[in-house]
């Protein structure tokens, strides 16, 4: 009977850590000692989650998952049995160093100090590394002139957790100093201004190293290949330094016409080398044969002669250039299913180029190559054969095509995770079809791509060809690598910008088939953010099956101050000043202030940026804008009209597919015109302050290569304006906007580019006619060239333009490179505007046309074009001269 | 006698439940699920690592301490990030590792005809009068294991020296 209750309570006693074990669902995670980053992410690392029982290996990899963010120092998780199901995780962070402060550093450089003291700002107070900083700091101190310099180095915790202040304690003790300086081997006089040394300064040996690197470069541009400066000693204030420049070195060169001397010394190898040797001229005489043979010297003779002085060394270059011969022709005699043309490509000489031994040397290889990717796999290539002629030289290269080699199946072997039917597919080649290398290694990629998209890691696919006669059956042989999935992805190096910011651009989901082009995508997403001046992403293998990502950052700075001066035929003198920040609170949203200011308008904009709009990929925008302008009559320089515009702009835009966008913003403006002269009145809106209110849809497509400079593509939009009562405008109207441009490469170097574009609006309601700031004007250098700005259209009796609720507008440029900097631009332009929707009249458009000339900047094409009137009507310029940055469109 | 047997039993009794009580009572101590042990740059050693090491090394060696399988698993890893280097992406540690020792160590050791025939000679009574070309291959690859030894730990002593360790043991050390 006694037993019973012992062993009972034994029993109870020896299972209580058992109990306290056993796996009890989180109800709560308390973390402890976390700074840097959320609780959220950490758990999210860690891999632990409320409701769910712990999984003590996917702990494990979570700790070492969140030690790749790389700012922990510990990181421990336990449980309380007192609590059970509450989970404690403790960190601690690395300290940071918050600065660095030099103490006793006197004369000697801060440049100096900071260079040689590995511990930095901002980086990682590593604890164990302060005696070695210590010492590397003393030998730099010591070498700079203070050999009994005395480092210690001290720190002290900052006012935040985990930032730390360094103080580097330096006893200089006492200097050596330079009382004298001999110089052996040379005048002193020679040397010593070099040596950034003289007496009375500190022995410092870093400067003095620099000096004799100096003066030994010195003494090469004197033409001394070799020149020895040094070993230097240093005992009780002097300071005994060796010179010895060595030889000289004379290099003649002569016969030499097409290619200058300067050009040909360049490719000299005795200075590298520091010796002149007959290997070496030799060397030096093949270099000059390899760049007359490029130039098309192909017949190039240099004859080299070292000779020995009792001071120098002479080499002399005896060039007979011959003459340049050029490509008359090539011939590929035998060569029948492929066209001859087509095999001029492929090599690398071509009829009219000047002729290289060099270049040809490869070219039957390539034919043969060629013919066996199309399935002439007996094919032989012989030649070339070379013959001068007056004319140039005469190619030859004697062709053998042999039979054409044709696919008689295509098989599937190995594949048990992807139906082969769907592989076979991916192959895209069928019994019949012409063998073909090309093809096959491109199915080859294409199947392993397949398997690479959908997680298969290490899959491999191999082609077996089976010939029989001219026919072959492929064989690809596929060995199915295990599948792997994304696990969590880490985020490293992000110090300002949130975690959230760059997860939201990931494209892959936990648990999906790993897919390592994803990761290339997503590397692309999160340069084009432009907050990262580094970014690079790595898989590392994770739990089980999973690969986790880890996305190392490096952020960029995310200020900018931006300012420009122009000027411009229309404004006369312009410029701009911005102030820009890229990543408020973290968050990637810009905010920036722009002052833009010219003769006619002054303006301010405060704009805002927000990538994702409560949370949703849509960008968000939105700006103020004060604007003071003055409209006047080019041709007169009479004030038309001034104009005060403040205005609200906000706004989502969104990409629908690549390259479609669509946008949608509300405008809010108040506008005061005044001064206006009397005949440019239509309605009553065009005087005194107007409140406009409107919403404005828009889509675009834009397929062209480059929107600064496109040369080939489609840019087309849609926009629709609608002013009413109903958003308390004061106004109402409808305006849209059409436009649709296309580019084109004709052939080298020309580009067409072709633009058309309407405008079409009209009042309702109260409103007639559409106020002065809203109404459509053409003419100058972004519409129809030729027109001074905003002059094309209805006029006043006095000449004053007053523009129209119509436009048509079209633009024909032939672009063309002249150099890779220089282009000109010849161009034909049309368009008019009318009063109403119901007077146009396309009999009725003005045409221009001009040349202009384009210089290319890393902002864009710098713009000059002049514009001549093709129908001038009376009393109108024959044409106008317009400046600009940018294609006109 | 039996009443006094009775009394003891329920004295005992009592005192059983009462320790229980207590001891039930009394707060466990907080269980550590899992913790860094130490850390090479930016990878964990966690405590789950070191016992499961150590569990498989100490049947080999009993004498091992969990303090020098600490070290081999730091050995380990300065290692393996340096392969990392030269072989990105995910895989097989022990594969990487070989591949890293070949290229980064074996590549460069060669054993000169001369060091294999001076072992010969030296240690002729171990070969049992096996004739020198049966044994040189022998020899060579025996001398080739040493030398890659020997480079591997200079190669470790260099990786460490520029890694950050840090090493966590509990009060009193590892036991």
């Amino acid at each position: 009977m006694t037993r019973r209750p012992v062993f009972l309570a034994l029993c109870f006693l020896l299972a209580l850590p058992a109990l306290a074990r056993a796996e009890i669902p989180i109800k709560r995670i308390d973390v402890e000692g976390l700074r840097s980053i959320k609780k959220s992410e950490l758990i999210y690392l860690l891999c632990l989650s409320n409701a769910a029982s712990i999984d003590r290996v996917k702990l494990s990899y979570g700790i070492k998952r969140a030690f790749k963010k790389g700012i922990f120092d510990y990181i421990e998780v336990d449980q309380d049995p007192n609590q059970p199901g509450v989970i404690r995780v403790v960190v601690r962070e690395h300290d940071v160093i918050d600065e660095v402060r030099f103490k006793g550093g006197g004369d000697i450089s801060g440049k100096l100090l900071r260079n040689n003291f590995i511990l930095k700002p901002e980086g990682f107070m590593r604890y164990g590394l302060i005696d070695q900083a210590a010492r590397t700091l003393k030998e730099a101190v010591s070498r700079a002139g203070y050999p009994d310099a005395k480092v210690s180095v001290s720190t002290e915790k900052g006012k935040t957790p985990y930032r730390v202040k360094v103080t580097v304690h330096i006893d200089r003790g006492k200097p050596l100093i330079v009382k004298h300086i001999t110089v052996i081997g040379r005048p002193a006089d020679e040397v010593t201004g070099y040596l950034r040394l003289s007496p009375g300064d500190v022995f410092n040996q870093s400067d003095l190293a620099r000096g004799m690197e100096e003066l030994g470069n010195h003494y090469r541009k004197k033409g001394y290949y070799d020149p020895i400066v040094g070993p230097y000693a240093f005992s009780a204030g002097e300071l005994y330094i060796k010179v010895d420049p060595g030889r000289k070195l004379f290099v003649k060169i002569s016969g030499n016409s097409n290619i200058s001397r300067k050009k040909l010394k360049k490719l000299l190898p005795f200075m590298e080398a520091g010796d002149v040797r007959d290997d070496l001229v030799e060397e030096a005489a093949q270099r000059m044969r390899t760049l007359y043979h490029e130039q098309g010297y192909a017949g190039v003779q240099i004859a080299s002669v070292l000779k020995t002085e009792p001071d120098a060394e002479v080499v002399n270059f005896y060039i007979n250039e011959g003459r340049r011969v050029a490509v008359a022709s090539v011939h590929m005699p035998g060569a029948s299913t492929v066209p001859e043309k087509k095999l001029e490509e492929i090599i690398a000489l071509e009829k009219g180029s000047v002729y290289s031994p060099e270049r040809i040397a490869d070219d039957a290889g390539r034919i043969k190559s060629f013919y066996q990717s199309l399935g002439y796999l007996d094919a032989a290539v012989s030649g070339p054969e070379v013959v001068s002629t007056p004319k140039g030289m005469e190619v030859s290269f004697q062709i053998k095509e042999g039979s054409r080699y044709h696919v008689a199946g295509v098989r599937v072997e190995g594949a048990g995770r992807i139906p082969a039917g769907e592989i076979t597919n991916a192959i895209g080649i069928k019994a019949g079809d012409p063998y073909n290398d090309v093809d096959i290694a491109n199915a080859r990629y294409r199947v392993l791509d397949m398997y690479s998209a959908r997680g298969f890691y290490n899959s491999a696919v191999d082609v077996r060809r089976e010939f029989s006669g001219s026919n072959a059956t492929l064989v690809f042989k596929i060995t199915e690598g295990p599948q792997r999935f994304f696990g969590k992805s880490i985020i490293v190096g992000n110090k300002k910008t949130k975690t959230g910011v760059i997860e939201r651009e990931l494209e892959h989901r936990e648990g999906q088939p790993f897919n390592q082009k994803v990761l290339m995508t997503e590397m692309q997403k999160l340069y084009e953010l432009g907050l990262f001046s580094e970014v690079n992403v790595e898989a590392v293998k994770g739990y089980g099956a999973h690969f986790d990502t880890v996305y190392r950052v490096r952020e960029a700075k995310a200020g900018a101050v931006e300012f420009g001066l122009g000027y411009g035929e229309f404004e006369k003198e312009r410029g701009f000043v911005s102030l820009s920040y890229g990543n408020l609170f973290g968050e990637d949203r810009k905010g920036s202030v722009r002052f833009e200011f010219s003769s006619l308008e002054d303006r301010e904009i405060l704009q805002y940026d927000e990538p994702w709009f409560l949370g949703y990929n849509v960008p968000f925008r939105a700006f103020l804008l004060r604007e003071d302008r003055e409209e006047k009559n080019i041709d007169t320089d009479e004030i038309l009209y001034k104009l005060r515009r403040y205005s609200v702009n906000a706004g989502v835009e969104k990409k629908l597919t690549d390259r479609v966008k669509g946008e949608f913003y509300y405008e809010f403006s108040l506008v005061n015109t005044y001064n206006v002269k009397p005949d440019v009145v239509l309605t009553r809106e065009d005087v005194g302050t107007l409140a406009i209110s409107a919403v404005r849809p828009a889509i675009e497509y834009d397929s062209r290569d480059n929107p600064f400079d496109p040369k080939k593509g489609v840019f087309a939009g849609v926009s629709f304006k609608l002013a009413s009562s109903a958003f308390l405008s004061e106004t109402n109207f409808g305006k849209l906007i059409a436009q649709v441009s296309t580019y084109h490469r004709l052939f080298k170097p020309f580009v067409l580019a072709l633009r058309a574009e309407t405008g079409l609006a009209q009042g309702y309601g109260q409103t007639n006619e559409l106020p002065i700031v809203e109404r459509f004007f053409l003419g100058g250098r972004n519409t129809v060239r030729g027109y001074a700005q905003d002059t094309l259209g209805p006029k006043t009796p006095a000449g004053d333009p007053i523009g129209g609720n119509a436009f048509l507008l079209g633009n024909v440029e032939v672009r063309t490179a002249l150099t890779k900097s220089l282009g000109l631009v010849n161009f034909v332009d049309m368009g008019n505007v009318w009063l109403k929707i119901g007077d146009m009249n396309p009999g009725d458009l003005r045409y221009t046309t001009g040349i202009g000339f384009r210089y290319q900047t890393p902002v864009g094409p710098i713009r000059v074009d002049y514009g001549i009137k093709l129908n001038r009507q009376p009393g109108e310029s024959s044409g106008e001269l317009h400046f600009s940055i940018g294609q006109a469109f | 006698m039996g009443s006094c047997t009775s009394a003891l039993d329920r004295h005992s009794s009592f005192f059983l439940i009462l320790v229980f009580l207590l001891a039930a009572a009394a707060p466990l101590r907080a269980e550590v699920i899992d913790r860094t042990v130490a850390f090479v740059n930016d990878d964990a050693i966690l405590l789950s690592d070191l016992d499961n090491a150590y569990q498989k090394t100490h049947a080999i060696d009993p004498s091992i301490t969990k303090d020098d399988v600490l070290q081999t698993l730091i050995n380990r890893k300065v290692l393996l990030q340096d392969a990392q280097k030269f072989f990105p992406g995910p895989q097989d540690e022990d594969l990487l590792l070989k591949e890293y020792i070949d290229l980064k160590v074996r590549a460069y050791i060669r054993v000169p005809e001369q060091e294999v025939r001076a072992y010969y000679d030296r240690n002729k009574a171990k070969f049992d009068g096996l004739p020198y070309e049966k044994a040189r291959d022998q020899i060579e690859t025996l001398l080739e294991e040493r030398e890659v030894n020997r480079k591997l730990a200079s190669q470790i002593a260099d990786l460490r020296a520029r890694a950050w360790i840090k090493v966590f043991p509990p009060p009193g050390g590892f036991k």
